[in-house]
This record gives C-alpha cells, structure tokens and sequence, in this order.
C-alpha cells in the first residue's frame, strides 16, 4: 500500500520537510473549504479561512506532540478550523451567524458537519488510494460496477471479463477501501 | 457439503447466474450457518457501499430512476 501514515506525516512536518507540508496542505484545504462555505463563508472567505487554519497549526505544530490518548487528530484540527471559522464570522458580519447564537450549540452544530465531511474525505481519498494501488481493468470493474451500479453482466460484456471476477475485483476493493479507511481514521 | 464462496453468493442478490445455481445456493443458506455468515457479509457491503456513494455524492440508481419517473 503506498499510503504514507498521517503520523510520520506529522512528525515530518514538525521537523521541518516542507515537502510533507505541502501534502499536509493538499490533503486538508478541501475540508477546511468545505467547513468555510457550509458556514457561509465565499470563496475569499474560504481562501483566508484555509490560510489562518494552516498558521494557525504550524505555530502550533512544533509544541504539539501527537498523543493518541489525548483525542485523534482530526478532533485536534477540527477545533482550529472552528474557532477560527467563529472568529472570521464574528469579525465580518454578525448576521452571518444564526439567529439567538448559542455558543455550545454552534460549536456542536460546527463539529457535526465537520465530522460528516471528515467522512466524506475519508471516502474521497481512500479511493483515491485504491485507484493507484489497484491493477486498471480491475478497479474500473469496480468503479462500474459498485459506484455507478451498472448491472453486473453489462460491467462484465464491457470489460471482457466473468460475472464472477467483476464480484471478486468488488470484495476485494471494499477490502483496501476499508483498511485505508481505518488507517487513515486512526489518527 | 459444497459451501459457496461470496462471489457466487453474491449471484443471489443480484439475481445472476443460472435458476438452477440460485436454487441450490438458497436451499443450502438454509441449513448454512458458514454460507449465512458470508451472505450477511455481502449485506454488510452493500450498505457500506450506499454510504460510500453517499459520501461521494454520487446518485443511486433508484434515485435515478425516480427522477426520471418526475
């Protein structure tokens, strides 16, 4: 599997490689995005939203020291991008944030549709992963089959191949999908 | 007793395979606690894979159809 582990990512961005940092940034720009504009940011808005979240960690990143027992690093991101999201909210326009603002129920509001879109990612890049991991025939035997659902023996006509081996390619990819998924959520 | 793998349960489901294949898979679920296991685990993927469709956003196929009904 060619995934690189998030924890040797992150402990190769508090030494220092910027390439690492750069793929820090790739991987996580979309989500924050995503965050901004639920919350009705626009694009500048995201743009700048993405900026202070990433300040933000790298200030931090030198002292933070990743330690599974203290919550998942995901939690510890989500946290930055909300309060910074509140704060670009509450320094633009006030009516941007819902009617008799209740501070906890926000940040429970917030962290529900960070977690929902953290998901999303998950599934996103773990496909992503599974798509160079794979040999071509049998991950497009899977894309067509288990996520544009066209009927099996139609997957099967198109790609010269068995009934039986587009249902193999598919257990088989839900396998990787899974592992990578756990891999990348363990953080 | 011949167990089935899940590749070949899976012809079950999506109603693959010759009727005479499909008739002797069912009749062997029933008495199969090994064959259930993997049929359930079949089951098992397809709602992981509606929610990885979901989490792509891509449109099921039912959804599809119903638009089209509209």
């Amino acid at each position: 599997m060619s995934l690189t582990t998030n924890v040797t990512l992150l402990e190769k961005i508090i030494s220092g490689d910027e390439i690492s940092w750069e793929t820090f940034q790739k991987m996580y720009s979309p989500l924050i995005r995503k965050c901004g504009s639920q919350w009705g940011l626009d694009d500048d808005g995201c743009d700048e939203l993405v900026q202070e979240v990433m300040l933000t960690f790298f200030s931090d990143c030198r002292r933070f020291k990743y330690d599974r027992a203290h919550g998942r690093f995901r939690e510890y991101l989500r946290s930055i991008a909300r309060s910074n999201t509140f704060a670009m909210l509450k320094k633009r326009k006030e009516e941007l944030l819902p009617p008799g603002s209740n501070e906890p129920l926000l940040d429970y509001a917030f962290d529900e549709k960070w977690d929902a879109e953290w998901h999303n990612y998950l599934f996103q890049e773990a496909l992503n992963v599974l798509e160079k991991d794979m040999e071509e025939l049998s991950f497009r035997s899977f894309r067509m089959y288990a996520i544009e659902q066209i009927p099996p023996a139609e997957v099967a006509a198109r790609l010269g191949i068995s009934v039986n081996a587009v249902y193999v390619n598919k257990s088989r990819a839900l396998e990787h999908l899974r592992q990578t998924i756990r891999q990348l959520d363990s953080m | 007793m011949r167990h089935f793998e899940s590749f070949e349960l899976e012809h079950l489901l999506n109603r693959t395979g010759s009727w005479l294949f499909r008739l002797r898979c069912r009749r062997h679920l029933k008495n199969c606690p090994l064959c259930m296991t993997r049929m359930e685990k079949l089951l098992d993927e397809q709602n992981f894979l509606t929610r990885l469709r979901k989490g792509l956003r891509i449109e099921s196929a039912d959804e599809k159809r119903q638009e089209k009904r509209v």
